[in-house]
Order: C-alpha cells, then sequence, then structure tokens
C-alpha cells in the first residue's frame, strides 16, 4: 500500500504558501523545398519564406513556458518563442499574470496573444493541429500578440459548453518585418501601432459540433517611411471578424472551415477534411487569402498526413500547390506576394516534412 | 508437458480476455455531493470544459496513469479519443494558459480515498472496489 500523499495534498484547496513551479514544452522541426515554381510565404506573421533548396529555418520553431502558481487564485506565466524565420531570436510572446476570480473565470494581464482567429493561441504548437501547418493564406495577420487584458468565462447550458473572452490592449509593431516586404516596392519600412484593441470571443462546443466566432476593433497608426526622413502617416479605424466551424464525425471525418473579415483591408478563408484513422491524420485544406484591392490574391491547396508515432511527437508530411491571381491594376501585370518571381506568375509547390513535439 | 503449458496459457487467455472487456468503471464524488450528473457532465469536467458541479461548486477531477486499468476504459467509454489525442486536445489548453490535465494519482485506491476527504473532487475507479465511503453516480 503505498498512498501518495504529498499529491494528495497538492489536490485539497491549497492553502500553502509555496510557490508551484511548472515547466513545458513544444517544438517543430520543419525541412521544406520549393519543387515547381520560385518562393513559398509558408508564415506570413514571421515571414517565414522557403526560396532555395530544402531550408529548415523558415518554420523550425521551439517554444518554453514556464508557470509559477503563487496559489490556487495567482499565477504568472512566460513563454518564449525562438524561430528560424527570426534568426533563432529569443522572443518573449506571452508573459501574464493570471487571477482565477471564480473557479469558471478568470482574468489574464499582459503580453497575450490577440485570440482572433480559432487557432490563434495555439499556432505555434504543431502537435496540437493535424496540419504541417495552419493554412497560411488565412492565418496571416501582422500582429499576433498584444499588451493588455483578457477576460475569460466559462459556461454551459445543458450539452453546450461555452467560452467567452472580452480582450482589449494595444500592440506596436515596429519596423514590421511582413509589411516591409508586402510593401517594398514603395517604403523602406512601415511601422503600425495598434491602439485601442477591443474585442469579443465567444465559443461554443454542442456534442461534435464546435462554432467560434470573435469581433475585434481599435484603432491602427500605420507609419510608411520613404527615403530618410519622408514618411506618410495614414490613420485606420480597423474591424476584424471571424467564425469558425467544426464538425467531428464518429467515422473519424471532421469538417471545418474558418472565414474572416478585416477591415478595411482584405478577406481570407479556409476549409479542411481530416481523416483519423489509427495513428494516422490525412488532411485535405484549402485556403485563400484576397485583398480588397487586386494587387494581393492567392490560394493554396495542401494534402498531407499526420503519423502519431509516440504519445509526444508526431511525424507530418506536405504537399502544397499555391496559386497567385494577384496582379497590378493600373500595369495589368501579374503581382505575385513571393517578389522574386522569375517565371512571373508566383505559382508555386512546396513539399515538407515535419516533427511536431510537445515536452 | 509443453503442450499442457500451452494449453494452460491458451487457457488463461481465454479466461482473461472477456474479464478484461467486462471491466466495468465507476464515476465517483463525495457522500456530501449531491448532483445529478449526466455522461457529456462528466465529460465537460474532466475536459475542463466547465470547473463547476452543477450546482456551481468547484469541481475537481482526478485521473489515474493512463495505463491503469480503469484510465484505458475511461479513455476509451468517456473520451472516446486515442490517448494521443487526449495528448493534444490538453497541449492545447495548456500552451495558451486555459487548463491542465487532470491531476494523476496512481491507484483505485488513492481515488477513493481523496473522494472519500473531498465534497470537491470526481474520480473514476474499476467498479469493483466502490465502496460505502463514496457515491458512484456514473457506470461505463
Amino acid at each position: 500500500m503505498k498512498y501518495k500523499m504529498a499529491l494528495a495534498v497538492c489536490l485539497l484547496p491549497m492553502t500553502a504558501s509555496a510557490v508551484d513551479f511548472s515547466f513545458n514544452g513544444f517544438g517543430s522541426i520543419v525541412a521544406g523545398s520549393v519543387i515547381d515554381g520560385d518562393g513559398y510565404i509558408a508564415q506570413y506573421p514571421n515571414l517565414g519564406v522557403y526560396e532555395d533548396g530544402v531550408e529548415f529555418s523558415p518554420e523550425t520553431r521551439l517554444g518554453v513556458q514556464g508557470k509559477a502558481a503563487f496559489n490556487d487564485k495567482l499565477s504568472a506565466t512566460a513563454q518564449l518563442t525562438t524561430r528560424g524565420a527570426d534568426n533563432y531570436d529569443v522572443e518573449v510572446e506571452w508573459l501574464y499574470l493570471s487571477y482565477k476570480l471564480t473557479p469558471n473565470t478568470d482574468i489574464q494581464v499582459g503580453r497575450l496573444r490577440l485570440p482572433v482567429y480559432y487557432f490563434s493561441d495555439y499556432m505555434d504548437v504543431g502537435y496540437a493541429y493535424p496540419w504541417l501547418r495552419i493554412p497560411a493564406d488565412t492565418y496571416s495577420l501582422d500582429a499576433t500578440n498584444y499588451n493588455g487584458f483578457k477576460y475569460n468565462a466559462r459556461f454551459n447550458s445543458g450539452d453546450a459548453y461555452y467560452t467567452l473572452s472580452l480582450y482589449g490592449g494595444e500592440e506596436e509593431a515596429d519596423d514590421s518585418e511582413l509589411m516591409g516586404y508586402l510593401f517594398e516596392s514603395f517604403t523602406t519600412r512601415i511601422d503600425r501601432q495598434f491602439d485601442n484593441l477591443a474585442g469579443v470571443a465567444l465559443g461554443v462546443t454542442l456534442e461534435e459540433l464546435s462554432v467560434r466566432v470573435t469581433y475585434t476593433r481599435g484603432d491602427m497608426e500605420e507609419t510608411q517611411t520613404y527615403a530618410p526622413g519622408s514618411a506618410g502617416v495614414i490613420d485606420y479605424n480597423i474591424e476584424f471578424y471571424d467564425v469558425f466551424a467544426r464538425y467531428d464525425f464518429e467515422s473519424g471525418l471532421s469538417l471545418m472551415a474558418e472565414y474572416n473579415i478585416y477591415r478595411p483591408f482584405y478577406t481570407s478563408y479556409f476549409t479542411s477534411a481530416t481523416y483519423q484513422t489509427g495513428d494516422f491524420n490525412y488532411y485535405i485544406s484549402w485556403s485563400k487569402f484576397d485583398l480588397d484591392e487586386p494587387f494581393e490574391e492567392h490560394d493554396t491547396t495542401s494534402i498531407g498526413v499526420r503519423w502519431d508515432l509516440g504519445d509526444t511527437y508526431a511525424l507530418k508530411f506536405d504537399l502544397s500547390s499555391m496559386k497567385d491571381d494577384g496582379f497590378n491594376p493600373f500595369s495589368g501585370l501579374p503581382n505575385p506576394v513571393y517578389h522574386n518571381a522569375e517565371n512571373g506568375d508566383g505559382d508555386v509547390k512546396v513539399f515538407s516534412v515535419a516533427v511536431d513535439f510537445v515536452f | 508437458m509443453k503442450k499442457f503449458i500451452l494449453h494452460s496459457a491458451l487457457l488463461s487467455v481465454i479466461l482473461s480476455f472477456p474479464l478484461v472487456c467486462r471491466a466495468e468503471i465507476s464515476v465517483i464524488v463525495n457522500l456530501a455531493n449531491s448532483d445529478a450528473l449526466s455522461e457529456s457532465a462528466i465529460k465537460g469536467v474532466f475536459l475542463g470544459k466547465i470547473k463547476t458541479f452543477p450546482s456551481g461548486s468547484q469541481a475537481i477531477p482526478v485521473a489515474q496513469p493512463k495505463d491503469a486499468a480503469a484510465s484505458v476504459e475511461f479513455t476509451e467509454k468517456v473520451y472516446k479519443k486515442s490517448a494521443k489525442q487526449l495528448k493534444s486536445y490538453w497541449s492545447k489548453l495548456l500552451f495558451t494558459g486555459q487548463g491542465v490535465p487532470p491531476k494523476e494519482v496512481a491507484s483505485d485506491q488513492d481515488v477513493l480515498k481523496l473522494v472519500a476527504e473531498n465534497p470537491n473532487i470526481i474520480g473514476y475507479v474499476s467498479s469493483s472496489v466502490v465502496d460505502a465511503s463514496v457515491k458512484e453516480v456514473a457506470k461505463f
């Protein structure tokens, strides 16, 4: 008879003053290669681009998370991520205090993920989703994190379980790498300041159905630098709408779709079917980015498989084909999102292999 | 002799197989807990979708190691997911500050003892160990 009384004590409502530390991590080692065409932007927020033979750096990343629980209500969490796309610089992606108001409600304050998309919160954790990568055309918002607060509540009505988040804050994107790249033809640098961000996310799961909607608004000041000493400032009122739905069939088939509108800029969406059988999860997905102006428009079709090799790691293969329909309305010429497209149209196929893990 | 060993091995496989299949598990709560819990409510609590019982008091789910007999049954019959799918589910919540998997204790006896002591705890055990110190709310 060995009773683990230490554990038993931990489970009781905590009154002890000792700080309880926990440590976890995740990572993805990704290798990809363009097999037809010139270059492929696999990850927009950090500008992960495949263009030259077999490359490991565009999407390879590692994250570690440390959490210190001071008591049963208050905790501090930090998540640091290092990415090949950012020369493996270590970045603080999350750093927040969390206070549990009731068993089902809490408030987080600090540096947080902007939860606009269904997969926003864990888009870096490849192990948590079936695809090799989150549909890139759809998950392209340049601001992924923010400084501010988030209030979270859970409640249910019969078998329907809800999550509600209210959030607000600001984000500074100085010398945005993505925006700088997209507008390199006429600017040398783009700074974006997001103020008065405020939003709401409501999710519900009912049996095998999941639905989530979000609405976010804010003020954005964009400073475009054309040459040293020459800059222009544009103020935008931005609004972001997102809706996601997913249904899991008993057969192992799952269908999902997500649609979002980023006013006054673009619309993007994806749909995917996955089929889980044993340790394999096969997928097909289609995603599209459509700028309101004709300059940028592209869609990607992907097929692939996730193979759960072990309890904490998975191997994935993916074949993606992107079609670029962006063009310059003044000249009528193609305007591919990948700028060094030599054959002009920007269409590209890329094959990738990944190992995702958690620890 | 060899034949006999083979036969007895075969016999024990035949005998134990139906037993394994029939192993039932019970979801148990403290005697002071008067909540009626549907299968969906039990699943909701164990998956961290809700952290209270229907009455509003805090619910603390307790699990057993994933290879324990009761866990294997619970994963198959209640979660209806593979152990790997569960791991993937919890990794979503863990890295987004939304929750952590239920704490694990070593055995049916440990779960029984915790549930008997704490009105907020809910656990699952092999039905054969359930006694008068706890209340059974569901059987799978």
